[in-house]
């Protein structure tokens, strides 16, 4: 594994991680902004698609990616996800590492400059965002949104998050989401920049064959006239819950899914966590799960069955594709095999297999530059935990600590999405 | 018995190399080391994907013909053995395991940080020691049966195997990979069987491995567990396909937000095969149609005729090839109309020397950062293997190509008379 990275503050809440890695093809760097859940967010929303189509520089989709194609095909992307009840907008960008480039350009520099611009020289006509481009990428946001239900297990996960987080920030309705999308001006993009700029935690993660002390400079001179309020955001953990959420929805379907959602018992993300990490990997994480291995291999009834810890949210949700006729047979084998988990009735061999098994994609982090960055940009403004550590937090955990842990989960939602025949 | 050599390939271009071995077994093994890597890759392959319905080995006399997605649950069947399955042997290695099965390939495969031999071993032993039962197969079906569904209800997945179905008329790929329920019903231990004894030959397979790995210690393990066997010479039956397109038009309905299109040119296959060169210029052809950095493409943004789903492809393998584009639309049919425009006038006019230049140094950068993950290295070794070339070709091949052999190539592969919309609409 290579040197732990370097963190460097750059200003109030701006954080640059260095990350060395050893010599490869490409160089990646990627800059996420985090801001509380519900605030502006359908502006953020917009915004990271805005900010990823055009600059100051390269006012249009069409000039921006001829400028992309000639630093020797750079991959630009951008995405927004719910971090606990933050909202996080990540831009990011691989391109080929310097010593490649057939005429001895400097891509790197090239391209973190694009990056930069991006964030901090967005595309204004008369002073504010234009007109056409935002109506565009209003319309392009909308349809993103409204597409999730072509993916059936991304569409069942997300209705069952809103149906059990419904009084919290977190549980935040796409159709609720969809509906401010549609009114917003160029005006509110302004603001919304205006306010990310100042507000949100940043971080600037880098990785590859990079000159670093050029761009530490380069960040501190570019961000140092923008004024800094950087605003705290705090998530609501719910730690039980007493009585069972059941929701069921209808759509023109061949297979059904069932989706679970639990209440983990922890109270903030480093409660507890390697135990509930390893506990939900051995419930339902890899092929060698009890829910792999009972479920599917044992009763036949899905092609997958899996749980997964939210770590941020201390939620765990167990998700099944299955025929609407299995449906109590499912929900009570996975009931079942979380009351094997709460009775110590896995065996070591299983526990070993989880603690092995979440090792091993963690010793491999600092292989490529996008891996490392990938993981080193989740920790914006919290202390950095390298691989390394993580993995000992991951091999002290003990049976007892397991068990202690099953025992803490409760449900709190049983959703599910059945074709409109069967319902 | 045959001795193991080893064979050095490099690229000067690239600054990488790996080795190419014979091993006596019969079996060709590729080994990628990377330095300062943690993670190793492996990928045990057979030339056998879902396209391969009709077969004979050299010397039979009749074609064998067998149900509709049994390389599939052939994949899903190896796993097993009579005591432990292969999950339950990796869970001890810590590796993270994994195989698939495409329309002309069958991948197992592994990546781990640790016990790397333990895991390759696991790997070899149980790809290559069948155990099927009537009750096992049995089992499988309602799995299997699981994942058909969960298919038939993707919108991308069935939008592509409907216009297949429109393309052609009798070859393969125009079947879904994993079969119909109808059809993994008739496979049997036998068929299994009959099956595995063809394409899991240790001569149409290979091995590919990729990062923290040394040859010796791919060798060790290699060694012990592969037995020699005779090679066999397979003939895949060469299905006639009519020139034109089964149907111009299909349409199916799905709970869908916004229609999806799926357009596909169907190209004439005078050989089975396509020279690598003729897959680079298609994927650069496609860029020079309708990427990003066209006026063509922003002004379909522009009027709300695609969003970011639209999406492109060259389509080929054994007997087929096509262009398609796909993605979400409101009007299926003024899409296809603006990109037959498109294509023609750009057949007309040719590309020019500018944007092949750009075009070409994108796709050159993209084939350079590849060699960074060694799944892809991995992944590509398995394909390019199969086809007979290097995975260092591209890059030369792409370095010597000329606009005259692009433009060529832009007006002979694409036929925009014969061509299929398919569209998957909302209910």
């Amino acid at each position: 594994m290579s040197a732990q990275p370097k963190v460097v503050e750059i200003g109030e809440k701006i954080r640059l991680l260095r990350v060395q890695t050893a010599p490869t093809k490409t160089t990646c760097v990627s800059v996420d902004l985090l801001m509380p859940l519900g605030v502006r967010t359908a502006e953020y929303t917009v915004l990271a698609s805005y900010l990823t189509h055009c600059t100051e520089k390269f006012p249009s989709l069409h000039l921006l990616n001829e400028r992309l194609e000639l630093l020797y095909g750079a991959a630009l992307s951008c995405s927004t996800a719910k971090v606990g009840e933050g909202f996080r907008v990540s831009f990011q960008v691989t391109c080929l590492n310097d010593r490649y480039a057939l005429d001895g350009e400097r891509i790197s520099e090239a391209v973190l400059n694009l990056l930069l611009d991006l964030l901090l020289c967005p595309y204004l006509e008369n002073g504010t965002f234009a007109k056409n481009q935002t109506a565009t990428e209003i319309r392009l946001c909308i349809e993103d949104l409204e597409s999730e239900m072509n993916d059936k297990r991304a569409y069942a996960l997300r209705r069952m998050i809103e149906t059990m987080c419904q009084d919290e920030p977190y549980g935040i309705r796409t159709d609720a989401l969809l509906k401010e999308v549609r009114a917003l001006t160029p005006d509110d993009l302004l603001h919304a920049w205006k306010q990310l700029l100042q507000e949100a935690h940043i971080c600037v993660c880098a990785a590859g064959d990079i000159a670093f002390d050029a761009l530490e400079e380069n960040l501190k001179a570019r961000f140092a006239e923008i004024p800094r309020q950087p605003i705290s955001i705090e998530t609501v953990f719910v730690e039980t819950c007493e009585d069972v959420t059941e929701e069921t929805e209808t759509m023109v379907l061949n297979q059904s899914k069932l989706v679970l959602g639990f209440r983990s018992g922890m109270t903030s993300p480093d409660d507890n966590f390697y135990a509930e990490r390893v506990m939900v990997d051995v419930f339902g994480g890899g092929p060698y799960s009890r829910l792999f291995t009972q479920v599917r291999e044992k009763l036949s009834l899905c092609y997958y069955c899996s749980a997964r810890l939210n770590r941020q949210k201390g939620i765990v949700v167990v998700q099944s594709g299955i025929e609407s006729e299995n449906k109590q047979a499912a929900l009570q084998e996975i009931l079942r095999q979380l009351s094997v988990m709460q009775n110590g009735e896995f065996t070591d061999d299983a526990l070993q297999a989880s603690k092995a098994a979440i090792a091993d994609l963690f010793r491999s982090v600092d292989d490529m530059p996008e891996t490392a960055v990938t993981y080193y940009a989740q920790f914006i403004d919290t202390p950095l935990c390298t691989p390394a550590e993580f993995i000992r937090g991951i091999e002290s955990v003990t049976r007892e600590d397991v068990i202690a842990a099953a025992k803490r989960m409760s449900l709190d939602t049983v959703y599910f999405l059945c074709s409109k025949e069967e319902a | 018995m045959a001795e193991t050599t080893i064979r050095k390939v490099e690229s000067a271009r690239l600054q990488e190399f790996y080795y190419d071995i014979d091993h006596r077994s019969g079996l060709k093994i590729l080994v990628y080391p990377k330095e300062n890597y943690a993670s190793a890759y492996a990928m045990f392959g057979t030339h056998y994907g879902s396209i391969d319905t009709d077969f004979r080995l050299a010397g039979e006399k009749a074609y064998t013909s067998v149900p509709e997605g049994i390389a599939h649950f052939l994949e899903h069947k190896l796993f097993e053995s009579e005591d432990l399955d292969a999950f339950e042997r990796y869970a001890k290695t810590g590796a993270n395991a994994n195989a698939y099965t495409s329309f002309d390939k069958t991948c197992y495969l592994f990546s781990c940080t640790d016990n790397f031999t333990d895991s390759l071993e696991i790997l070899l032993d149980f790809v290559t020691h069948p155990y099927f039962t009537e009750a096992t197969v049995q089992k499988e079906q309602g799995i299997i049966g699981q994942e058909i569904q969960m298919c038939r209800d993707e919108a991308g997945w069935e939008s592509l195997f409907l216009l297949l179905r429109a393309m052609y008329h009798n070859c393969p790929v125009r079947i879904d990979i994993a079969g119909t329920v109808a059809s993994i019903a008739e496979i049997t231990a036998d068929l299994l069987y009959k099956c595995y004894n063809t394409f899991y030959n240790l001569s149409n397979m290979v091995l590919c491995v990729a990062g923290n790995v040394s040859p010796e210690q791919v060798l060790e393990v290699a060694d012990r567990i592969l037995k020699p066997a005779a090679p066999v010479e397979i003939e895949r039956k060469f299905h006639e396909e009519p020139r034109e397109v089964k149907t111009a038009y299909d349409e199916e309905t799905l709970a869908v937000a916004a229609p999806i299109f799926s357009l596909g040119f169907k190209e004439a296959v005078e050989t089975p095969e396509r020279a690598l060169k003729e897959v680079i210029i298609s994927n650069l052809l496609l860029d020079a149609i309708c990427g990003k950095t066209t006026s063509f493409y922003n002004e379909l943004l522009d009027a709300g005729l695609i969003n970011t789903s639209f999406d492109w492809e060259y389509f080929y393998g054994y007997g087929y090839a096509a262009t398609i584009f796909t993605g979400e639309t409101p009007d299926a049919r003024a899409v296809e109309k603006k990109l037959v425009e498109r294509i023609r006038a750009l057949q007309e006019s040719g590309i020019s020397e500018q944007e092949f230049d750009r075009i070409r140094k994108k796709h050159y950068g993209r084939t350079v950062m590849q060699f960074n993950d060694i799944d892809a290295i991995a992944n590509t070794m398995v394909s390019s293997y199969f086809r007979k070339e290097s995975v260092f070709d591209d890059a030369e091949i792409l370095q010597s190509l000329t606009l005259d052999e692009v433009n060529a190539r832009l007006r002979a592969a694409i036929d925009t008379d014969c061509r299929s919309l398919t569209v998957i609409k909302g209910e």
